[in-house]
């Protein structure tokens, strides 16, 4: 199509192609399927002046533009997801003929069918583990002040006690919360088959100041699903000190990095 | 636990993640990261992002209604918690000075053994 491009939404094996549900980038109904090498790219046309680096360059300061975008680009790729394995592609990823695409399908088979392999029947998870400090600091003092009255309290212990109340002993909160936080992130290892950790201090703090101190991704087996999330339910049973928020299912986007 | 996938959710998984394929690409979004944080900023504050003039979600009623009553949600939380943090503060206090005033009067021990003294 002239003065048109493809946007790539995600690569599914040949034989996998469901019509997406879902409007496309644009807002329009069609979508079109680009197959080689045993894979097909779910793209749609969108217009080059509008999708070109500079256009682009200038989008992004629109986040009414972005955001929905966004949106009509995860939808997309959630609804084949619903049904069938599919790599999904970077936001932004836009060729410029169905020749270009195929090239690039055929090039990175052997990757995209290893990975189409190894994402079957998965999905991804995303989990953040929040705690405020400051509270937790509070507690800590609180629970040294009733042991020291069941053990006997001194003036030496009292000092200290009234040392780390000024204080906030928020260097052990931090570090007692962030162990909390780990012990959760090694439970759910348990029912994961990758993961990854990202960037905790990336994260905006939630209501009452409490702070992100672990965000990860995780790859689940389908099957796996119940059991992942009775884990986090415990686990936030048994850390009450922890907000932990869950988000998911996804499909695999942390998880389909090419060599 | 909390399950919720909210749009910063959404934007830091499409924005950020997905098969990255260099080559013969026309336009690959640059600095992704940056723009995330861009746009997660703009959605972190309804408030701020209504100063600036950003109101997509304005014309979507559900995010309009749901947007309001989470930030009113959020505000009463926060005081909610201030309150109580305070409260346990000034609680742990009391029972310092408490202790600590009672540490000070000499007990019958100390009385016996200030008499035991030469």
């Amino acid at each position: 199509m002239t003065g048109h491009d493809l946007w790539v939404y995600g690569v599914v094996a040949q034989g996998d192609e469901v019509r997406p549900e879902e409007r496309n980038i644009e807002g329009g109904e069609d979508f079109v399927w680009i197959r080689a090498a045993s894979l097909a790219a779910l793209a749609s046309y969108v217009p080059a002046a509008d999708y070109n680096e500079k256009a682009l360059a200038r989008h992004q300061d629109d986040a009414s533009w972005v955001v929905g975008r966004v949106q009509a680009s995860a939808a997309v790729i959630a609804d084949v997801f619903s049904r069938r394995v599919i790599i999904p592609f970077k936001f932004g990823a836009v060729f410029s003929t169905p020749e270009s695409l195929q090239k690039r399908l055929h090039e990175q088979r052997t990757e995209f069918h290893e990975l189409l392999k190894r994402l079957e029947n998965k999905e991804e998870w995303g989990v953040k583990i929040f705690g405020s400090i400051e509270a937790q600091s509070i507690r800590m003092v609180e629970w040294k002040l009733d042991q020291a009255v069941k053990n006997g309290v001194t003036s030496g212990k009292l000092y200290m006690l009234k040392k780390q109340l000024r204080q906030s002993n928020l260097r052990d909160a931090e570090r007692d919360l962030k162990e909390k936080a780990r012990r959760v992130h090694q439970l759910l290892l348990m029912s994961t088959d990758a993961h990854q950790i990202g960037k905790a201090a990336s994260e905006p703090p939630i209501s009452g100041n409490s702070v992100c101190l672990m965000k990860s991704s995780y790859l689940v087996s389908s099957s796996e699903r119940n059991q992942f999330l009775t884990r986090i339910h415990d686990a936030g049973r048994q850390y009450e000190e922890l907000q932990v928020k869950v988000s998911g299912p996804w499909a695999p986007y942390s998880f389909c990095r090419t060599k | 636990m909390s399950q919720s996938t909210s749009l910063a959710d959404l934007l830091e998984r499409v924005l950020d993640k997905g098969v990255v394929i260099a080559g013969d690409i026309t336009v690959l979004v640059a600095d992704v990261e940056l723009l995330t944080i861009k746009i997660r900023l703009l959605v972190a504050s309804v408030d701020k992002a209504m100063e600036i003039g950003v109101n997509w979600w304005q014309d979507d009623p559900y995010l309009n209604i749901r947007a309001k009553q989470l930030v009113e949600r959020n505000r009463e939380l926060e005081t909610e918690l201030a309150s109580l943090r305070q409260a346990n503060l000034e609680t742990i206090q009391t029972r310092l000075d408490v202790l600590e005033s009672a540490l000070k009067k000499p007990g019958p021990r100390d009385s016996r053994r200030k008499s035991e003294k030469p």
